[in-house]
Formats: structure tokens, sequence, C-alpha cells
């Protein structure tokens, strides 16, 4: 071929159009193609026409869907808070990833559930007796599920009368309220109460209306009225099988 | 109508972390298949199209719109930090810099990005097998394999003027079939 570090003849540069186009010409090469293309009178169309070539190569590729988990792997480095996002087919509690995003926000929020957790404790004198069984389920060492999403945070708790939410929530908007809902590893949803916090104290309780046995999801989801199943992404998550 | 990636890459450039997703939405399954291709092992490929997706977040002010499109844009980081994890002893320079004097794949080409968007996969690869076993394998070894004409002439006991033409050659050939030509 060429001799290395000379300037290029249109031919020679010619010749290496296909290895231009790949990438495939080294570093030296590259520049002497370069400085040929800068600096020569021809149009050297076949150079400059197999540039690109490569988004062929790729587009005929056999597409291949990544692992569930990748999407949110991407977003917790790029820093976005967790949501499941809508897509084309499967609403989101249907989706098989949906217990192990619920996961991965439940470990990342851990810290701050700790944190919360001592300041509900320091409350607890002045809370009424629902709370009085909130702060008995976690005193007791009861087994506590960390609940997240883009609404706030909070923790699922067992009490004598069967599960509670306790979260510090965002206001809904007027007219619309928060639902609750256990779905089961085939992703069927069942809607377990709604609640909507009181103005100026975003700290909610609300009871469960079924045990969580059985399920593999809690999500909570903004609704305008309570239906059967989510019409909208989950604002709270929380795994409940181990993962 | 709108670009699709040209106004998610305004959004990435405006910090919308939102856009990320939506980019990883269209264009994941491909970066995959790129990867793969390349490594030849899921969990890397995984790793590889994590790795692209945060470097397109951080780097997006050297994706330049007019050289080409954000998919492609996109796929060639892709498969240069693929090279990179197999071949982590080539003499490569920083993606972004190769990007920025447009000698890749970013850089505007009507006749790939046209076929690219007219044509579907079945049809690009009956482009592609149109070339003859030599060709393909030449412009694989280059292109996936991240080998230079002299490597694939090597590879394949072929003298490094027979690898740069058969390079050529299978591009001027893929490019005829493309445009409808002989």
């Amino acid at each position: 071929m060429t001799e290395r570090g000379r300037p290029l003849t249109c031919d020679e540069a010619d010749a290496l159009a296909g290895a231009w186009g790949l990438g495939a010409l080294e570093r030296d090469e590259a520049a002497a193609v370069s400085a040929h293309l800068a600096t020569c009178d021809r149009p050297h169309e076949e150079l400059r026409a197999a540039i690109g070539a490569g988004s062929v190569l790729e587009a005929a590729l056999e597409p291949m869907p990544p692992s569930a988990g990748l999407r949110a792997r991407i977003m917790s480095s790029i820093g976005e808070e967790q949501t499941p996002r809508p897509a084309a087919g499967l609403p989101w509690y249907r989706r098989a990833w949906v217990p192990r995003l619920a996961a991965g926000v439940a470990a990342a929020a851990i810290v701050g559930l700790v944190a919360w957790n001592v300041q509900l404790r320091g409350q607890l004198e002045d809370r009424d007796a629902e709370l009085r069984q909130v702060a008995a389920a976690l005193s007791s060492g009861g087994a506590a599920r960390s609940v997240t999403g883009s609404a706030g945070g909070g923790v699922l708790v067992i009490g004598e009368e069967g599960p509670l939410l306790v979260a510090d929530v965002e206001p809904v908007d007027a007219g619309r309220l928060y639902e609750m809902w256990l779905i089961d590893a085939t992703g069927t949803p069942v809607s377990v109460g709604t609640f909507q916090p009181a103005e100026g104290d975003a700290l909610v309780i609300a009871q469960l209306e079924q045990p969580l046995e059985g399920f593999a999801t809690f999500a909570v989801t903004v609704e305008d009225a309570r239906v059967d199943a989510p019409t909208s992404d989950p604002v709270l998550v929380a795994p409940l099988t181990e993962t | 109508m709108i670009d699709p990636d040209r106004d998610l890459a305004r959004r990435i450039r405006a910090g919308d972390r939102s856009a990320v997703g939506e980019l990883y939405d269209r264009h994941a399954d491909l970066a995959m298949a790129v990867a793969f291709r390349v490594v030849q092992d899921r969990a890397i490929a995984e790793d590889v199209v994590h790795d692209a997706f945060v470097a397109a977040w951080q780097k997006i002010d050297r994706f330049d719109g007019e050289r080409g499109s954000l998919r492609a844009w996109l796929l060639t980081i892709v498969r240069n930090r693929a090279i990179d994890r197999i071949r982590r002893g080539r003499s490569t320079e920083d993606v972004f810099e190769i990007e920025s004097r447009g000698e890749l794949r970013t850089s505007a080409n009507p006749t790939w990005e046209a076929a690219v968007r007219r044509l579907d996969g079945d049809a690009l690869r009956a482009a592609i097998a149109s070339l003859s076993e030599e060709q393909r394998r030449a412009v694989e070894l280059a292109y996936f394999g991240g080998h230079t004409y002299r490597q694939v002439a090597e590879l394949t006991g072929v003298s490094p003027g027979t690898a740069a033409s058969r390079l050529r050659l299978a591009l001027a050939r893929l490019r005829a079939n493309l445009e409808g030509g002989p």
C-alpha cells in the first residue's frame, strides 16, 4: 500500500475509501487522507460518500432488547428519580421489572428512611392513636417496607389491624386522590384504598384494605376517582418480595 | 414534522433527564445489538450500553446535528466503547475527538442515512448479503471487530492492498444496491 508518512496521491487516497468509511485506518493514515481531502482540488466523491457506511451495518442488525433493569440503571446513573415510565404494550403493573425496580428504589431510600423514622419517633407524643399504632409496629421490630417514588417517601408497616402506609407525600390537585394497589406476580392489580393528604399536613397514614401476603409489589397512583386498574404511572412503589 | 431525535437532543442539552429515557426507549434495542455484535457477551454489552447513554447525557454538547443524526452519534459511541472493551490495547482516539473532526459516521452522508430511514432491517440485510463472502468478512472484521485494514489483511491472509480493495469494493457495491443501482 502507501508509503507511510508522506502525502497521498489522489489514487492512493481513493484506494483507502472503504477503510476510511469504516474507520479502519491507522491514525497516521487517517490524518493523511484528511490532509489530502483538505488540500486537493478534486472532489473525491467516493471518499466522502464512504463516510457513514457503518450506520447501514448497524441498522441491519437484529434488534436485541436489553434486560429489564438497564433503563432504570441508566436513569439512576444520570440522577433521575426512578419511576416506571409508560411504554407501548403492557401497562407498567404487568411488566416483570416492576418488583426489581421497586427493590432498587427501596435500597436507595433506606438511609432517608432511617432518618425519617427517628423523626417520626420524636413526634409520637403529639400524634393520635393511629400513629401510635404505627410506632408500635416500628418499635416491635416488625417487618417494614420502605416506599418511595416521585410523590415522596414513607414506609409500609404491619399494624394491629393490618398493613398501614405511612408516608410524607406531595399534595394532589383538587378533585384528585391517591389510590393504593397490591400487584401479584402475574401483574394483576388490586385496589386497596385511597387517601388524600390533609391540607398543610403531608404526613399520611392510610390503612390497606387487604394483607400483603400473596402480592409482589405495592404501588400508589394518582387518579381522578377510585378505579379498578391504574390509569397512570405509579408515584410510590415498594417491593413486597425479597429480591 | 419535527425530527424526534433532534428534539431529544435539544431537551438533553437543556438538562431534561427524561429525554435520555426517551432516547433509550427509541434506540436501546439497536444499541444492544451493536454492543453485543462486538463483545459477544450480554452482560458486557449491557455495561457498554449503560456507559454509552451516560456519555451521551454528559457529552451532548459534542453532538452536532448538522453532521448527522443523534441515533448515529449514539451508536458510534456504543461501537467505540464496545471495541475498547475487547481490545483495550488498540490505538484509539477518543470518539468525541474523532467525531469533532467529522471523519467518522456522524458526518452527513445522504446515501447511508437515507437508506436507514427508507429501508427496514430485512432490506438492509439483503443489501449486505449481496456482497461476496470475502467482502462481508472484511467489513465485519473492520467495523464490528475494530480492526484496521492492515489487521484485516493479516487475519484473512491477504496483502494490505487486497484488504483495502475488498473494503472499497464492498462499500461501492453496498451503496449501489441501496441507491437502486447496478
